[in-house]
C-alpha cells in the first residue's frame, strides 16, 4: 500500500517537477482569486471612511456656525 | 435585445449582474479543474518517450493558451474602448492584465519545470519560449504604463495603445515552432489538420483549458466589480451600497 504510494507520488522519477508545477499552478491561481477579493473590502472601507470624514466636516461646521451665532 | 445590452453600460447593472454570475462561473470553472486533474494525474496515460513527465502538459499548455487568450481579449477591448470611449472595454482591458501575465508566468515556469527532465535545460533562447517570455514584458509593461499615468482616461488610452501594438506578438508565438528551428516541439492541437495527440490525453488538456477560461471569466467579473466601485464612488448607488 505505501509502496504505490510512493510510486504515486514519484512519478517515475519526475515527482519533484510534476508536483512543484501544479502546486505553483494552485498558488496561483488562489492569489489571483484573493487579490479582487482583498481589494473590494479595502475599496468599502475606504469609500465609508470619506462619507463618515465628509459628515463629521459637516457636523462640525454646524457647530462652529451656531457658537458663532451665539 | 439592444435593450438588454444596452444595460451593461450601466455600472449599477453591470456590478449587480457581474455580482450574480461570478460565483457560477467560479463553480464552473473549479468542477472542470477537479475533473481535469484528476484525468490528468490518475488516469491519464504516461508518454511513451516523456513518461509521466508528460504530466505537466495539462498545467503548462492550457497556462499558455491562456496567456494568449488574454492578451488577444486584452488588445480587442483596449481598441474598443479607444475608438468608441467606454468605460466598460477600458475595465475590462486593465483587469485582464494582471491575469494574463499570471498564466504567462506560469507557462514559463511550468514550461522549464518540464524542460529540465525533458530537454536537460531550464532555458533556451529559441523563438518559442523567447517570444513568450516577451509576452510577459508586455504584460508587465502593461500594467506598469497604467499605474504610472495619474488620469484614468489618458491612462485607458496608453494601455489600449501599447496592448495594440504588442498584438504582433501573439502570432510569432503561434508560428514560431513553424518558422524557425526551435527546441520546442511542433503543433499538435491548435493547426488546420487533426489534432495528432491522443485522446485519452486531449480530453484532460481540453478540460483544463475550458475550466482556465471559466476561471478567467469569473475572476475578471470580480476585477471590474472593483473597478466599477473606484470610478463611481461619488454616486448615490455606491454610497448607499457601502453603508448597507
Amino acid at each position: 500500500m505505501s509502496n504505490s504510494m510512493h510510486d504515486f507520488l514519484a512519478m517515475g522519477g519526475y515527482g519533484l517537477y510534476i508536483w512543484i508545477s501544479y502546486a505553483l499552478t494552485l498558488l496561483v491561481l488562489v492569489v489571483n482569486l484573493l487579490t479582487p477579493i482583498l481589494r473590494k473590502k479595502e475599496i468599502v472601507q475606504s469609500i465609508r471612511r470619506s462619507i463618515n470624514r465628509r459628515e463629521m466636516n459637516k457636523a462640525n461646521e454646524i457647530k462652529e456656525m451656531k457658537e458663532v451665532k451665539e | 435585445m439592444w435593450k438588454w445590452i444596452h444595460q451593461f453600460g450601466s455600472p449599477k447593472y453591470f456590478y449587480q449582474f457581474a455580482g450574480k454570475l461570478a460565483p457560477w462561473l467560479g463553480g464552473i470553472s473549479l468542477l472542470l479543474m477537479m475533473a481535469g486533474v484528476y484525468l490528468a494525474l490518475f488516469d491519464s496515460p504516461p508518454d511513451y518517450q516523456q513518461g509521466d513527465s508528460v504530466r505537466i502538459m495539462y498545467v503548462h499548455v492550457p497556462a499558455a493558451w491562456m496567456s494568449m487568450f488574454i492578451y488577444m481579449v486584452m488588445a480587442i477591448s483596449g481598441m474598443i474602448g479607444l475608438i468608441w470611449n467606454l468605460k466598460i472595454s477600458n475595465a475590462v482591458a486593465i483587469s485582464s492584465a494582471p491575469i494574463g501575465a499570471s498564466f504567462t508566468f506560469l507557462a514559463l515556469v511550468t514550461g522549464s519545470l518540464w524542460g529540465k527532465p525533458m530537454w536537460g535545460t531550464w532555458w533556451i533562447w529559441d523563438a518559442r519560449l523567447t517570444s513568450e517570455l516577451i509576452l510577459l514584458f508586455l504584460y508587465l509593461g502593461i500594467i506598469a504604463l497604467h499605474s504610472a499615468i495619474e488620469d484614468s482616461r489618458k491612462a485607458a488610452r496608453a494601455v489600449s495603445v501599447l496592448a495594440i501594438v504588442g498584438v504582433v506578438n501573439i502570432p510569432i508565438i503561434h508560428f514560431s515552432v513553424e518558422w524557425w528551428n526551435t527546441l520546442h516541439q511542433g503543433a499538435t492541437v491548435t493547426k488546420f489538420d487533426k489534432p495528432s495527440i491522443e485522446i485519452s490525453m486531449l480530453i484532460p488538456l481540453l478540460i483544463m483549458a475550458i475550466g482556465f477560461k471559466f476561471y478567467y471569466a469569473s475572476l475578471l467579473l470580480l476585477r471590474i466589480r472593483c473597478e466599477i466601485l473606484q470610478n463611481e464612488k461619488n454616486t448615490a448607488w455606491v454610497k448607499e451600497l457601502v453603508q448597507s
